[in-house]
C-alpha cells in the first residue's frame, strides 16, 4: 500500500506548528526556543516524508 | 556528483524550469516533496534560488540537449564538470552572501537537507547497486569470450573510423576476423499465422459481441470497484475532518478562546486529518487547507511577538525569570521597580528583535553579549555587533551585581538606568 508523503509531511508540519502556537498561548514560551524546536521537528518530518517517498517506490 | 550533470530537466512534469520534477524522477521521490525542499533551501539564505538557477541554466531539457546558457555562450561546452561546479559553488557563495541580508533563517535547513539527502537517498542507493552487483553470477567462458569479441570489435570499428589500416593484425586481433561462411540471402516467406489472420472473419466476431446481454458484461472491474472504494474512504475521511473541525472551531468560541487559539486548534485537527490521509488517500481541498491555516498560525506566531513583544516588569528580585528566549520581537526587561535588589543573573536570547534592560539604580552591573547584527548602547559603553563583549561596571564593592548574559542574531541591545 503506497503512502501520500506529502501528505504525511504537510500533516505533521501543520501538527509542529499548532502545538508551538498552542502552548505558546498557554504560557510556554520561555521554555520553547524556535531555534531547537525548528531544526529537530525538520530532521523529524523530513526523516519520515524521505522514508514514506522511499518506500513508495521501492522496487 | 557527475550524476547530477546528466539529468535532464522535464518539459512536460515541470512546473517552473522542470529541476524539481527531473530530481524526483531521477532518485524516485515525490515532486511535490523536492520542491518543498527547494523552497525551503530558498529560504535558507537563497541557497535553493541559487541552486534552482544554476540547474535551469546548465541543465539540458528533454527535448533540446543545448543548456540554455551554453545557446548563448557556446564556449561553456568545452568547459569541463569540475569547472562548471566550482563556479556554481562561487555563484551560490554570492546568492548567499546578498540574499542573507533579508533572509534570517540562516544555513541550517541546508545542512540539515544536506544530510537527509546524503543518508537518506544518496548513500542507500549506493549500497543497492553494490549489493546488486555482488549478486551478479560471475561471467561464464562464453559470457567472457563475448565480451571479449565485442571489445575487439569495437577496437576495429573505432579504427576504421579514425582512418587505421583495420586489417593490419597489429591494430585488429586475428580471432575477431569473421571466419564463419556469410549466410544466403533470406528468402521471404508468409508467416505461418498469416493463413490463420485472414481466415478471420471480424465483422461475425463483432456482430456476436453486440448480440451479447449487457448483463453478461463484467463492467465494473476489480480495480475501478477499489478506486470507487478509495474514493469513498477520501470523501468520509473529509467529511470527518471538516466536522471535527467545525466542532473545535465552535467549542474555542464557546469557550472564550482567542482567534489564533481557534486556528491553531482547527490546525491540529486538519494535521491528523493529513496525516491519516496518508493511508487512506487525500480528500479534496484538505491539503490546500492545512498550508492557509499553517501559514494563518505561522503569521500569528510571528506577529504576536513581532507586536506585543516581551515585556517583563518585575517588583521582586524572585519573580523575575533566569532565562528570557523569544524568537522575534523585542524585549524589554524594566527592573526599576524591584524594590529590594540581589545579585542575579539573566540569560537573554533573542533571534531577532531589539533588547532593552533598565537596571535599578543601586546594582553594579556585568554585561556579556555576544551579538549579531546589531549595537550595543551601555551606560557607559557602545560597541558594534557582530561579535562578544563583556563590560564589567562596579562602582560600589557592596552592592549586589546583576549579570546579564545576552546572546542576539539582529537588532540592537540597551542597558540603561531610569
Amino acid at each position: 500500500m503506497k503512502i501520500d508523503s506529502v501528505a504525511l509531511v504537510i500533516g505533521l508540519a501543520c501538527l509542529a506548528v499548532a502545538s508551538v502556537a498552542l502552548l505558546q498561548r498557554v504560557g510556554h514560551q520561555s521554555t520553547l526556543h524556535l531555534g531547537v524546536i525548528a531544526p529537530v521537528t525538520l530532521i523529524v518530518i523530513g526523516v519520515v516524508g524521505l522514508l514514506a517517498s522511499l518506500r513508495n517506490h521501492k522496487p | 556528483m557527475d550524476e547530477v550533470w546528466t539529468l535532464q530537466r522535464s518539459t512536460t512534469d515541470g512546473k517552473v524550469a522542470g529541476v524539481c520534477a527531473a530530481v524526483a524522477t531521477r532518485y524516485g521521490i515525490d515532486p511535490l516533496l523536492v520542491r518543498i525542499v527547494c523552497v525551503l533551501l530558498a529560504l535558507s539564505d537563497g541557497v535553493g534560488l541559487a541552486l534552482y538557477g544554476a540547474a535551469w541554466a546548465l541543465l539540458p531539457t528533454d527535448k533540446d540537449p543545448v543548456p540554455p546558457l551554453q545557446r548563448m555562450i557556446p564556449a561553456l561546452g568545452q568547459w569541463s564538470r569540475t569547472t562548471l561546479s566550482i563556479c556554481v559553488a562561487v555563484w551560490t557563495l554570492v546568492v548567499v552572501v546578498v540574499a542573507g541580508q533579508f533572509l534570517t533563517i540562516g544555513l541550517g535547513p541546508v545542512l540539515i537537507v544536506a544530510a537527509l539527502w546524503w543518508f537518506g537517498v544518496i548513500k542507500p542507493r549506493n549500497a543497492v547497486a553494490d549489493r546488486r552487483v555482488a549478486a551478479l553470477p560471475a561471467p561464464t567462458a562464453a559470457e567472457q569470450a563475448f565480451v571479449e569479441e565485442a571489445l575487439a570489435w569495437r577496437a576495429r570499428v573505432e579504427a576504421q573510423v579514425s582512418g587505421v589500416n583495420w586489417s593490419s593484425p597489429a591494430v585488429v586481433p586475428s580471432r575477431v576476423i569473421p571466419t564463419r561462411a556469410v549466410a544466403e540471402p533470406y528468402a521471404w516467406q508468409p508467416a505461418p499465422w498469416a493463413n490463420t489472420y485472414e481466415a478471420a472473419e471480424p465483422a461475425q466476431e463483432a456482430a456476436r459481441f453486440v448480440a451479447q446481454p449487457a448483463t453478461s458484461l463484467n463492467v465494473e472491474s476489480p480495480a475501478s470497484s477499489a478506486a470507487l472504494a478509495r474514493s469513498r474512504r477520501r470523501r468520509l475521511l473529509g467529511w470527518a475532518t471538516l466536522s471535527i473541525a467545525a466542532g473545535v472551531w465552535l467549542a474555542m468560541f464557546a469557550v472564550g478562546a482567542s482567534l489564533e487559539a481557534a486556528v491553531a486548534s482547527t490546525l491540529v485537527v486538519v494535521g491528523c486529518g493529513l496525516v491519516v490521509a496518508a493511508w487512506l488517500g487525500r480528500p479534496k481541498g484538505l491539503l490546500p487547507a492545512g498550508v492557509v491555516l499553517m501559514l494563518l498560525t505561522l503569521g500569528s506566531l510571528g506577529s504576536a511577538q513581532a507586536i506585543e513583544g516581551t515585556v517583563l516588569q518585575p517588583t521582586e528580585v524572585t519573580a523575575l525569570p533566569s532565562s528570557v528566549s523569544a524568537s522575534v520581537g523585542d524585549v524589554v526587561v524594566d527592573l526599576s521597580q524591584v524594590s529590594e535588589p540581589a545579585t542575579r543573573t539573566v540569560s537573554i536570547h533573542v533571534a531577532a528583535g531589539n533588547v532593552t534592560v533598565i537596571c535599578p539604580e543601586d546594582v553594579n552591573l556585568v554585561v556579556e553579549a555576544r551579538m549579531g547584527a546589531g549595537q550595543y548602547r551601555g551606560i557607559d559603553a557602545q560597541a558594534d555587533g557582530p561579535g562578544s563583549f563583556r563590560f564589567d561596571q562596579r562602582p560600589d564593592p557592596d552592592a549586589p551585581v546583576l549579570t546579564l548574559k545576552v546572546d542576539m542574531g539582529l537588532g540592537d541591545l540597551e542597558v540603561i538606568r531610569p
